[in-house]
């Protein structure tokens, strides 16, 4: 897996996390700057070349959300909020001030590198996305679906998928937004009846997720709508 | 126009209007008083004097004629009753009942008399009487010529010998020396005649009487027979004889004696003791009266209208009209025995006529002085009325004593006054005056009281009248019955009282209770009304105002269950209402019964609306300090894991790794414990519940699925047993998903190795149900309840990586949906179960199906 080098801010008003995230993130070969509050954050942001921001919302001085606010009137660099604050209600507020994901404390150390790897590349690779404009391609967030050669990349790097699954992501990444019950989606990925098929179709989705998803257990595309059916979130581009 | 007000309103200053308000008093009172005085004397006179001569116009009035009939009415009844069944010597020898029927009816009249051997004397002032009965002469003189055998037995009760000569009886009241017995009885009449100028006689069945005293004086009512039946006819004389004082004798056995001098009187007679009277009696009763009821009819003998009677005041009533019974005959009696003389007694004519002279006189003044007195009063209201216009149209407000009175009762009153005044002055002989004037036999203080009276009436008529013209051309607001704010203020002032207190505060059902025992009276009122009109005979008048009573109250009680009835249903709505904890605006009448409900239902919203918001509140509270807590906890947390991993990423000795291996589960077992104690609280406090309509056996399957690598390293077998196709249900997914993954969870690692995990999934009425069943592969000792109280495990020593809130999460997440979580315990069986109401909807759409 070739490895991004890139300069990364890390912002939490506890120094031991800091101390920690960087040290791991360093580990990880990616070069770190620490700041412990949001006015920090912008000084620091000011003075360095920062690819990419770790930021916590309760802060002193300035919460996390104020800085990615300030941050995102110049800046178009990913933002990663790390908050110890759980609901769904925190995360939607999170990224709908301008952050790119959203992580819970305690984290995974694991899935934290794999998320600012996944929102690294993605960023650099920002040229690319736009040039890529044909029509059997479908974007949602980070996934990238080329009908036509039956390729699927998640931010970036190519996921190897089977047919069924390539079929039903298909489906789902086509209508996305839409749910689909297990009935639907076997009827027409498979083209026969269905009959208790609901343990087929989910065994299929938790491999997919598995592909595509940084933790499977808390996806960001494909979600379970329990008791309903299926569905591919409708992900808005976020870095534009 | 002000102006012109003001000069008008100078037309009527005060003083002159207390002075003309006064003085209209005095003439109204006077006018009625004039009228009813006027009426007293035109009913005491009852003739107009067109006669000129006071003395002919006397004779003529009513007065005069009530006098001579009542006279001529007992001197009938002296003459067939008595002199006709008197013997030789004058002893009344006749039927002793009959006599003391008419001495009674003389009573009931108040005809004054004296008692005598052989029965009675008329006493008057003001007539000298003659009254005689010639017996006829041999037996053929009595006997119609018609009669048989049979009724000739009957006819007279009077045995006496058949005389060659007439007999004649008389009484009289004329000295002695006027008539004697010498005389032979023309010769007495022509006598009588010659002393008075005005007498009445009747003789050999015709009224004759001078010139003056002519007319329609003596007019009766009277039965006739025609074709063998008693016709009531109506004539006067000189038309047809006078039957008055006659008798006829009918195919039952009877006398029948005809008085009465408007109505007529009958009375019928049986002849005493006579077996073929007793005979015809039985025969009649017989067919009347019930066998056993039937009395000894020995000792019945008079027979007075409907009734026969014996000595001990016994009655035997009977009802049917004899006249129709196919068997009737009626027989005329001989009446040419009697003779009957009256005539005024000297100088009283003179006497009276100059009483009613003056009567007649005093008619005239009053008369006339009521005419001027109306007059002037009708000027004085005339000018009162006007005043009380301008006043009106001046005046902003209007005060007086009837401010508080409602307009339609002032209306009421004031007509109901000139209705009385208009009685009072009318020939009607109804009112108060009438009454004082009887009462006090027209004395000085009665006619005063009464003239009193008319002002204090006309001063009451004069002053609403008025004050009603004020309003009318003022176009004052007045209180009224139909504006809201009189009746406002008596509904208010009712609901003051402790009566209308007492009654809001007893509930609906003793008020219905109360109502339902008025209404079961009312019903027993009508029955009973119904009994006494149909059963006993009552008159009507009893039953009939029972009924209405009985129905009056049915309405009523009625009416008020119509309104209770509806108010009920607002009541409903209310509770409905509270029970969506929805705003609830229908009004309901203060007067309601059930408006201390209402107002209790209120009070409870109340105090359930905020004990509601408290408990949010505090629930709200409660959620931060979770979340802070859990902040705090985090962070920490949030650092231990950090380091912890990044211990394990460096080079550490084997000792060392197997710590740090340690505390990376610990640290991880810690995560979770904090991520579910939050999630925990939150479903506690019902906060933060997405429903939405699921299936619940999808989620089910999409559960199962999810939770399919876990069952295959488990090495489990698993039993589903779902028997519905889909099961729609309102509730949140994610945590029904929580609820089934706790389940499944904790079947997995607490069943006995090897075992059986059932699943099943079944509807149970409303409701869809799972069950979850494992045998525990730990002994349970702990009870049902216990295991859903927060971190308890089965297993006490055990540690792995469960935070043993499972369950209770999946008890408060499935209440958070509407859901009900049970556990069993059944030995070392362990049962967990789901149970969530199916959404109605789907129930039509089956049946459409």
């Amino acid at each position: 897996m070739e490895q991004l080098a890139a300069t990364i801010l890390v912002v939490d008003d506890d120094r031991d996390i800091v101390a920690a995230i960087a040290k791991l993130l360093e580990l990880e070969g990616y070069s770190v700057v620490k700041a412990y509050d949001g006015i920090d954050a912008l000084e620091k942001l000011a003075e360095n070349d920062i690819q990419l921001i770790l930021i916590d919302v309760m802060m002193p001085r300035m919460d996390g959300l104020s800085a990615i606010m300030k941050i995102r009137d110049k800046r178009n660099i990913p933002i990663i909020v790390l908050s110890a604050k759980s609901e769904d209600t925190d995360k939607i507020l999170g990224l709908s001030m301008g952050a790119d994901d959203y992580i819970t404390k305690p984290y995974n150390p694991m899935e934290l590198t794999a998320r600012v790897r996944s929102s690294l590349r993605r960023y650099m690779q920002l040229g690319d996305i736009g040039s890529i404009n044909k029509t059997d391609v479908i974007k949602i967030g980070g996934l990238e679906l080329d009908k036509s050669a039956k390729q699927l990349t998640v931010d970036g790097e190519p996921v190897r998928l089977t047919a069924t699954e390539l079929k039903i992501l298909e489906l789902l990444m086509e209508n996305a937004g839409r749910v689909f019950s297990a009935e639907d989606i076997y009827r027409r990925v498979w083209n026969e009846d269905a009959y208790a098929v609901e343990n087929t179709v989910m065994v299929h989705i938790r491999h997919i997720r598995e592909k595509i998803e940084i933790d499977p257990k808390e996806p960001r595309y494909l979600k379970v709508v329990w008791g309903i059916g299926y569905k591919i979130e409708k992900i808005k581009q976020t870095i534009s | 126009m002000d102006t012109k007000l003001k000069k008008l309103s100078r037309l009527f200053p005060k003083p002159a209007k207390v002075t003309a308000f006064v003085l209209a008093c005095i003439t109204a009172g006077s006018a009625i008083f004039g009228a009813v005085m006027t009426r007293e004397r035109e009913w005491v006179l009852q003739s107009d004097d067109s006669y000129g001569n006071i003395e002919t116009s006397y004779i003529a009035s009513e007065n005069y004629r009530r006098q001579l009939r009542d006279m001529y009415e007992q001197l009938c009844i002296l003459g067939v009753c008595e002199l006709a069944q008197c013997d030789d010597d004058m002893n009344y020898i006749g039927n002793k009942y009959l006599q003391s029927d008419f001495m009674y009816y003389l009573d009931y009249n108040r005809y004054k008399y004296k008692k005598t051997d052989s029965g009675f004397l008329p006493v008057s002032d003001m007539f000298d009487y003659y009254v005689s009965y010639t017996r006829p002469v041999g037996e053929e003189a009595v006997l119609d010529e018609t009669s048989t055998d049979e009724e000739t037995t009957y006819q007279q009760t009077v045995s006496h010998t058949v005389a060659t000569e007439p007999e004649t009886l008389y009484v009289t009241n004329l000295p002695a020396d006027t008539i004697n017995e010498g005389m032979t009885e023309k010769e007495r009449i022509e006598k009588l005649k010659n002393n008075s100028s005005s007498y009445i006689l009747r003789d050999d069945d015709v009224l004759s009487s001078d010139m003056t005293s002519s007319g329609t004086m003596l007019y009766y009512d009277y039965p006739t027979v025609e074709d063998g039946h008693l016709v009531e006819t109506g004539e006067s004389y000189p038309n047809n004889f006078l039957p008055m004082g006659g008798w006829y004798h009918d195919s039952y056995g009877r006398y029948v004696y005809n008085f009465g001098n408007i109505q007529p009187i009958k009375f019928y007679v049986y002849p005493d003791n006579s077996e073929a009277g007793l005979t015809a009696r039985r025969e009649w009763v017989e067919k009347r009266i019930r066998a056993d009821e039937l009395p000894d009819l020995s000792n019945y003998y008079v027979m007075n209208d409907n009734e026969f009677r014996d000595d001990g005041d016994g009655y035997i009533q009977y009802s049917g009209d004899i006249f129709s019974q196919p068997d009737y005959e009626a027989y005329q009696g001989d009446t040419t025995g009697l003779t009957v003389f009256i005539a005024p007694k000297e100088g009283v004519l003179e006497k009276y006529a100059e009483e009613y002279a003056g009567i007649l006189h005093q008619y005239n003044v009053i008369k006339t002085f009521t005419a001027v007195m109306t007059v002037l009063a009708v000027l004085l209201i005339i000018y009162l009325v006007l005043a009380a216009a301008v006043s009106g149209l001046e005046h902003e407000e209007i005060g007086g004593l009837l401010v508080h009175i409602p307009f339609e009762i002032e209306l009421i009153v004031l007509f109901v006054l000139i209705g009385y005044i208009l009685v009072s002055c009318s020939n009607s002989g109804y009112g108060f005056e009438r009454k004082l004037l009887e009462i006090t036999k027209s004395t000085l203080p009665g006619k005063i009281l009464s003239f009193i009276w008319d002002c204090v009436l006309a001063a009451a008529g004069l002053h609403i009248g008025t004050h009603i013209v004020r309003i009318i051309f003022g176009r004052k607001t007045k209180q009224s019955l139909c504006t809201p704010k009189l009746a406002g203020r008596l509904s208010a002032r009712y609901r003051e009282t402790e009566f209308c207190k007492s009654r809001q505060r007893m509930s609906v059902g003793q008020k219905l209770r109360r109502r339902t025992k008025w209404t079961i009276a009312a019903a027993a009122l009508a029955f009973i009304a119904i009994v006494m009109l149909y059963m006993f005979g009552y008159s009507e008048d009893i039953p009939v105002a029972m009924g209405i009573a009985s129905s009056v109250v049915f309405i009523i009680t009625q009416v008020k269950n119509i309104i209770l009835s509806r108010d009920l249903s607002k009541l409903e709505r209310r509770i409905e209402a509270l029970r969506q904890d929805k705003p609830f605006d229908e009004k309901v009448s203060e007067t309601s019964d059930i408006k201390a409900d209402i107002d209790m239902l209120d009070t409870i919203s109340e105090t359930v609306n905020e004990a509601v918001e408290e408990r949010i509140k505090s629930e709200r509270m409660k959620i931060e300090l979770v979340a802070n807590v859990s902040h705090d906890l985090k962070t920490p947390l949030t650092s231990i894991i950090s380091y912890i991993d990044l211990l394990k990423k460096s080079e550490l000795d084997d000792e060392a790794a197997a710590y740090v291996e340690i505390l990376d589960k610990k640290s991880q077992k810690l995560k979770s414990i904090v991520a579910d104690v939050f999630s925990l609280a939150k479903a506690t406090s019902g906060i933060d519940v997405n429903m939405e309509e699921l299936d619940l056996i999808m989620l089910f399957n999409q559960s199962l699925a999810d939770a399919d690598d876990k069952i295959k390293q488990s090495g489990k077998t698993l039993k589903v047993t779902v028997t519905e196709d889909s099961a729609p249900i309102m509730g949140d997914g994610a945590k029904l998903y929580r609820v089934f993954q706790n389940i499944i969870d904790n079947a997995l690692k607490y069943s006995m190795e090897g075992s059986r995990i059932f699943l099943d999934i079944h509807k149970v009425g409303k409701n869809i149900v799972f069950t979850a069943k494992n045998i525990s592969s730990y002994p349970i000792d702990f009870t049902a309840d216990e295991i859903t109280e927060r971190f308890v495990r089965g297993d006490k020593s055990r540690t792995d990586g469960g935070s043993g809130l499972g369950l209770s999460i999946a008890k408060s997440f499935t209440e958070a949906c509407g859901g009900s979580f049970d556990i069993e315990l059944d030995g070392d069986m362990f049962k967990a179960s789901v149970s969530m109401p199916l959404t109605e909807k789907t129930d039509t759409e089956k049946e459409i199906i």
